[in-house]
């Protein structure tokens, strides 16, 4: 997992939020990197600290938090010590970030035209009727019928579906170097989430853009990426290529979550749960965040378990990775 | 749009008749006037005479639907005390009033937002804390205490600002005004601040609690990472988006304001509709006050009809409907 | 609201100077008015204490720093101008807290009654709150007052026949969201009236919200009773309150007597400043949406 065309490493990344209950240390040193093209995976359940990583990334994380210690290098420079201009003509240049929720995302009072023009404007300099030929090129290669007409619409005349096509060609306008989906499917209905996704997988296969997708859904991460990092409690636990990391689990917690995929060849079988629940962010007991639900879990494990290699592209956060 | 027009004018139609039921009906049951206008010692058959000439021997149905019926016609009596139509009273007093609680709504406008907007996007900034504590004052303040502290400090003790009435007015279009001269502006000065500092603080805390909402979601963030300038982000679409409860608030803050000139002008003598029906209601001048309570009420009506329409304007998701 | 969360309520409340600056000045005016007979030199209401001589004299306070009658100056009638704000200060907040109490009761219940109701009920109440919304507070009390003449209970009355749509309006709001829990329908699926329903079951469940309402209607029905007593609508000459205060002050303003409308108002402004702070504290804890 390394080599020149290495677009994005993070080393040690941590984002804290200091709120007046304690400090929720939602990014608690997380290091992965992707290569050009790359479409990664990062599951884990909701407050383990995916959003929050992929946020980091482009830098918007709101008060209360911080990103306290760590380097994002994308494209040779830390984005951490970038002054806030030049991270400005990054987002949305470079950088661009696909969010959960289609009905939110969008301003409801500018026309969708309006909203994919501005962009255009800010990061290419151009003339407002060329942007607009633009932007209807842009909404037919999403797969927007009458892409013309739509530009004078608003957010609320699109169905989610289509919402979330908007946002994407807001997203890949400039064809960026890598695209941080966070949940962009969860909000939608189930035919079109594989619609959306299939339309996402094409347009940064053509253009070469790296993926980050973030999701809860193994089945989708399964279906669509080339790689999968898995977070627990804010800590990377396990990264790996799709087969390994899916075929060859080596995490108990990766294991409880792929044995609660619903397969196709075992329909009778109860699905398996993991007892238990994520720990409290706040006073996160020292060791392995996973060590009070696990089934293996020793004495060893109040030392905190680093992400080590443990195979050819792979590489988990666990004492008993031999004993499964 | 059309159709959306025609259902609001019937509404207000509607909200115009059922004040007039209200403020007549309450009225009638206010007791005699009868006992205002004539001497104590009248005899009964003068009373009488009195009752059937100015129609009050009529029952409640009857004398509400002759008022409607002058009501309409734009006549609603005429006045106890000054013996003229009362309509023609208010309508007379109508601009000063009009001017004062413009510039009032001007002011708070104009003080208003762009404070609001500061205090919600630097929440930290010490001049936030002063707008924030302003504002807090600035609703609990009562307005005609405001308004005698102001006199005392710039008439009394200083001599700098004239303490009553309107000062010398120019007219436009027919209309007196007192802003276009120099006298007028002096004299208008005050009585507009004492009116506009309730809601200077109104639309402070309206805007910076709107904004802070909006600026908390999903869109801010997605235009943010299209890497827009903080200055657009906040000017031209978090702003946009608040529009629709300040302006609401605007709309109704005039009508409070049109209202509310009666302490202002019962305070700098101002010679508006207000003073005129605060003394009308001292010597229980019936018609007059009919006649003010349903040329306010239009007024409302009027603002409000107003502030819908611009709502279509600002939020497609109305204007479709 | 159970113990342990009121402990942290408090704990929370704690943290904002703002708040507990508010909590100081209510607590410290409400003392001050509940304790008028005891603390002021004076009895302003008798008229054996007033002298002529004693007219307009100037605050006390300006020569030397003592507790003692005329430490404020006095007004026309020779009456100490400290014990009249004290006892001005309990009219005005009788009257604020009584307004608020009677028009939280009448405006709960009928917001109550129209969310849980719904049909032509709710449709009944909320138009005539609409109507009454899109006419100003001011006018209303004006109009009632002025039919009614001078009189602390009918200031009462008029003030809450004001403000009963605010509480209305939230009450509504709130059923409306109650309804729909499952503990209606149990309770419903068992056989309890509907009466029973909505005091017993429902309304615990929207008090927060209305107690919200009401910390901040307080102050504002402490301004309103001030200012239609200021106009001489509201209470009687006899026994005035900081308004009526002020508007005598006002009239002897022009000859350089500024005590007598400088303290009264400043009181009351203390007053419900006091107040607003603790409501806007009261609401920031309470309000969920507005906690991350």
């Amino acid at each position: 997992m390394s080599g020149a065309d290495v677009i994005l490493e993070i080393k040690g990344l941590k984002t804290h939020f200091f709120t007046r209950r304690g400090v929720v240390k939602a990014v608690d040193g997380v290091d992965f990197s992707l290569r050009r093209g790359e479409v990664m995976g990062l599951v884990g359940e909701s407050g383990a600290g995916k959003s929050i990583t992929g946020f980091s990334i482009l830098r918007l994380i709101d008060e209360p938090g911080r990103i306290v210690d760590g380097e994002v290098i994308f494209e040779g420079r830390d984005l951490l010590t970038v002054p806030e201009a030049e991270m400005r003509r990054l987002r949305g240049d470079r950088l661009a970030m696909v969010f959960q929720d289609p009905q939110t995302s969008l301003d409801p009072v500018f026309t969708v035209g309006s909203q994919i023009v501005e962009s255009l404007v800010f990061h290419q300099s151009l003339s407002p009727s060329q942007a607009g030929s633009r932007a209807a090129e842009l909404l037919r290669a999403v797969g927007i019928p009458d892409a013309e007409k739509r530009l004078a619409a608003y957010p609320h005349q699109f169905s989610g579906g289509m919402r979330q096509r908007v946002v994407v060609a807001i997203a890949m306008a400039q064809n960026p170097a890598l695209l941080v989906a966070d949940e962009p499917t969860t909000a939608l209905d189930v035919t079109i989430q594989a619609q959306v996704l299939t339309l996402m997988r094409r347009l940064v296969r053509n253009h070469g853009t790296a993926m980050i997708l973030i999701t809860h859904n193994m089945a989708l991460v399964g279906q669509f990426c080339d790689s999968i990092a898995v977070m627990y409690a804010g800590q990377l636990i396990e990264h790996g290529t799709k087969e390994k990391v899916i075929r060859d689990p080596q995490h108990p917690y990766t294991q409880g979550l792929i044995r609660s995929i619903p397969g196709r060849q075992e329909r009778c079988r109860r699905l398996d749960q993991i007892p238990g629940m994520m720990p409290n962010l706040i006073d996160l007991p020292p060791g392995c965040p996973f060590r009070p639900r696990c089934p293996s879990a020793g004495g060893d494990c109040v030392q905190r378990p680093l992400l080590r290699p443990v195979g050819l592209d792979h590489q988990a956060a666990c004492w008993r990775r031999n004993r499964p | 749009m059309f159709a959306f027009i025609l259902r609001r004018i019937y509404q207000s139609v509607l909200v115009l008749f059922c004040v007039s039921l209200v403020v007549f009906a309450i009225l009638y049951l206010s007791g005699d006037p009868i006992q205002m206008l004539l001497p104590a010692d009248a005899s009964q058959e003068q009373i009488d005479e009195m009752r059937r000439h100015l129609g009050l021997d009529e029952p409640f149905w009857a004398q509400y639907l002759s008022f409607l019926r002058n009501a309409l016609q734009g006549d609603m009596g005429r006045s106890f005390t000054f013996n003229q139509p009362a309509v023609k009273l208010i309508l007379e007093r109508a601009p000063a009033t009009l001017e004062l609680a413009v510039s009032a709504m001007i002011l708070a406008i104009l003080l208003g937002i762009p404070a609001g907007l500061f205090a919600a996007v630097k929440p930290k900034s010490w001049l936030t804390q002063i707008i924030m504590s302003g504002s807090l004052f600035g609703i609990s303040l009562p307005v005609f205490w405001m308004g005698i502290m102001l006199i005392m400090v710039f008439s009394v003790f200083l001599g700098w600002l004239p303490s009553s009435g309107r000062g010398q007015t120019a007219s436009f279009g027919g209309i007196q005004l007192g802003f276009l001269t120099w006298d007028g502006c002096k004299h208008l000065l005050m009585p507009a601040f004492t009116l506009a500092i309730h809601q200077v603080a109104m639309i402070v805390r309206l805007v910076r609690a709107g904004m802070m909402e909006v600026m908390l979601q999903d869109y801010i963030k997605f235009l943010r990472a299209k890497g827009l300038s903080e200055r657009r982000v906040v000017l031209v679409h978090a702003l946009k988006n608040i529009m629709i409860p300040v302006v609401t608030i605007i709309g109704l803050q005039t009508g409070y304001t049109i209202a509310f000139a009666i302490v202002t002008e019962s305070i700098f003598a101002w010679p508006g509709m207000g003073k005129l029906v605060i003394d009308a209601i001292h010597s229980l001048d019936r018609p007059v006050i009919l006649a003010y309570l349903l040329v306010v009420a239009l007024m409302f009506v009027f603002i409000n009809f107003m502030v819908d329409l611009t709502y279509s304007f600002l939020d497609p998701r109305i204007r479709l409907k | 609201m159970n113990w342990h969360a009121l402990r942290e309520s408090w704990s929370e409340f704690r943290e904002s100077p703002a708040g507990l600056c508010g909590l100081f000045l209510t607590t410290l005016l409400f003392l001050a008015a509940l304790l008028a007979p005891l603390l002021s030199p004076l009895n302003p209401y008798d008229l054996e204490q007033l002298f002529l001589e004693n007219s307009l004299k100037v605050p006390s306070l300006l020569d030397n720093w003592a507790y003692e009658s005329f430490m404020l100056g006095s007004d026309g009638q020779g009456r100490c101008m400290y014990s009249a704000i004290l006892y001005g200060l309990r009219i005005s907040l009788y009257v604020g807290v009584a307004s608020t109490l009677l028009s939280a009761l009448i405006g709960t219940l009928a917001g109550l009654w129209a969310g849980y109701q719904g049909g032509r009920t709710d449709t009944l109440i909320m138009r005539l709150a609409d109507i009454q919304l899109s006419f100003p507070a001011i006018l209303i009390a004006l109009v009632i007052m002025s039919l009614w003449g001078q009189g602390v209970g009918k200031i009462i009355i008029a003030i809450s026949a004001v403000n009963w749509v605010f509480y209305a309006r939230t009450a509504r709001a709130s059923t409306l969201s109650e309804k729909e829990k499952d503990y209606v329908d149990a309770a419903i699926s068992i056989g309890v009236s509907a009466p029973a329903i909505m005091l017993s079951e429902v309304l615990p469940n929207i008090m927060a919200p209305i107690i919200v309402i009401g910390t901040v209607r307080i102050a504002n029905a402490i301004l309103l009773e001030a200012t239609l007593s200021f106009l001489g609508l509201g209470v009687p000459v006899t026994e005035p309150s900081l308004g009526a205060l002020v508007n005598e002050g006002y009239r002897v303003l022009f000859s350089g007597q500024w005590w007598v409308s400088v303290f009264p108002g400043l009181a009351l402004m203390l007053v419900v400043l006091g107040i607003n702070q603790l409501g806007d504290r009261l609401r920031d804890i309470l309000n969920p949406r507005l906690k991350r």
